[in-house]
């Protein structure tokens, strides 16, 4: 082995540095080679001064002066007001009168805007709910067609095929019923009598039975007549 | 009949664990007591390896503050005399950088000393002077990196254990010994340089 690596474990030769093995080889080494022997005896010269320096322990030369300075910087750090941390020091931020102010109306205006379009949504919400309810009477008539037993013919054939495609709304009420132009498609393609009285029930229009059958045969007849006058159906 | 025994060395133990914890509370009376007990510690570390002692008064102020200020994170599983070196060896580092930047002790210092200015051997014996020392170690520190500088300080100077020492830099062991092994090998080079070897050895 080289020299070179005999070289290092010299200069690492205190305890704790080189293992054991590493110690017996260097012990091996140093029997046979002068150059490294050589080597020893400088570093172990060279110690003896190394060693007088760590002994030297220097001490302040006022110590209870050093102490004194100390704890005073540490009493001005301790009653020093601490760095506020980023979240504190935007939290102070509020605390500017002019900022306080300014946040206080933001806030209002913006609770304000809030409630009122809260006001027209309900509003807007209880309109439609009344619409929903009886659209006849709230200006949804463009798309439902109030037809008597005798007019259904002329309401048919006045709006003719296109109209059968709108909107939705059918109400019986006892002299009358409320169809819409969909109803009135409903009415030709899937009703029965059978289903549109099981599903209104006779009783609840405050009409027979036959009267209910009559008038739907009407609406049926009439409808399937204009739908075919149209020239859609035929 | 009962004996009772007084755990003296226990009880001396766990006064100094709690002049630590009760620091920790920020009791200033506990860390006056803390201070007085490893100033000599940090300011002995601080003129190794500054080789100043105003600088080192300096580092020895600023490390207890961080100290005072840190306490918080220090592990009681950890030897306090370790990371209180830790914190002394940072901020001197900090200080050899700042002092390098402005030039002020080790460029443009009135007399720099030379290894020609390492006193007679005769001398060594005889008590020296604060200043005379840290010419000495200023003499030789000159030929170290700030890194070897550090370690050998530690190692050789305050004779701390290789373990405390990687604990203090945060070197691995590898690397503390590679840096010991040249900080060695240059100062040792100088001192057999300027004072020769043994009568009869050569």
């Amino acid at each position: 082995m080289s020299c070179e690596r005999y070289q290092r474990l010299l200069h690492l030769n205190r305890s704790g540095e080189i293992s054991k093995r590493e110690a017996d080889e260097l012990r091996q080494h140093l029997r046979l080679c002068e150059k490294c022997s050589l080597e020893l005896q400088r570093i172990a010269r060279a110690d003896g001064f190394i060693d007088r320096l760590a002994a030297f322990s220097p001490t302040p030369k006022n110590p209870e002066k050093l102490t004194a300075d100390i704890l005073r910087r540490v009493q001005a750090e301790s009653s020093a007001p601490k760095p506020l941390n980023p979240l504190d020091r935007f939290l102070d931020f509020f605390l500017l009168p002019s900022v306080r102010y300014a946040t206080v109306t933001i806030v209002l205006l913006v609770t304000m805007t809030f409630m009122i379009q809260l006001l027209v949504m309900m509003n807007n919400i209880s309109d439609l709910e009344q619409r929903m309810a009886s659209p006849a009477r709230h200006g949804a008539a463009e798309a439902t067609y109030r037809m008597q037993s005798k007019t259904l013919q002329e309401v048919a054939i006045s709006e003719r095929g296109k109209s059968l495609k709108e909107n939705v709304s059918l109400t019986v009420t006892n002299d009358r019923i409320d169809v819409s132009a969909k109803e009135v498609d409903t009415f030709l393609s899937d009703y029965d009598l059978r289903n549109l009285s099981a599903t209104l029930g006779a009783s609840a229009l405050g009409i027979d039975q036959k009267t209910l059958e009559k008038i739907v045969n009407e609406v049926k007849a009439t409808a399937e007549r204009s739908f075919r006058l149209d020239g859609k159906g035929a | 009949m009962r004996e009772f025994k007084i755990d003296i060395a226990g009880s001396q133990g766990k006064v100094r664990e709690d002049v630590v914890s009760r620091s920790q509370c920020r009791d200033l009376a506990a860390f006056e007591q803390l201070v007085r007990k490893y100033q000599p510690y940090a300011f002995s570390l601080a003129m190794k390896f500054l080789c100043d002692e105003a600088e080192a008064a300096d580092v020895v102020q600023d490390s207890f503050l961080r100290v005072w200020k840190n306490i918080d994170h220090y592990d009681p599983n950890q030897k306090f005399s370790t990371w209180l070196y830790k914190i002394v060896a940072n901020v001197c580092i900090d200080r050899l950088r700042a002092l390098k930047r402005n030039r002020s002790i080790f460029l443009s210092r009135e007399r720099d000393p030379m290894m020609e200015d390492l006193p007679d051997e005769r001398d060594w014996e005889t008590s020296r002077s604060h200043e005379q020392l840290a010419d000495i170690i200023r003499t030789f520190s000159r030929r170290l990196s700030r890194t070897q500088r550090l370690v050998f300080t530690l190692r050789d100077l305050q004779d701390l254990s290789v373990k405390e020492v990687v604990e203090i830099t945060g070197l691995s062991i590898g690397s503390v010994k590679t840096n010991l092994h040249y900080a060695r090998k240059s100062i040792r080079d100088i001192l057999v340089r300027h004072y020769g070897v043994v009568r009869g050895e050569l």
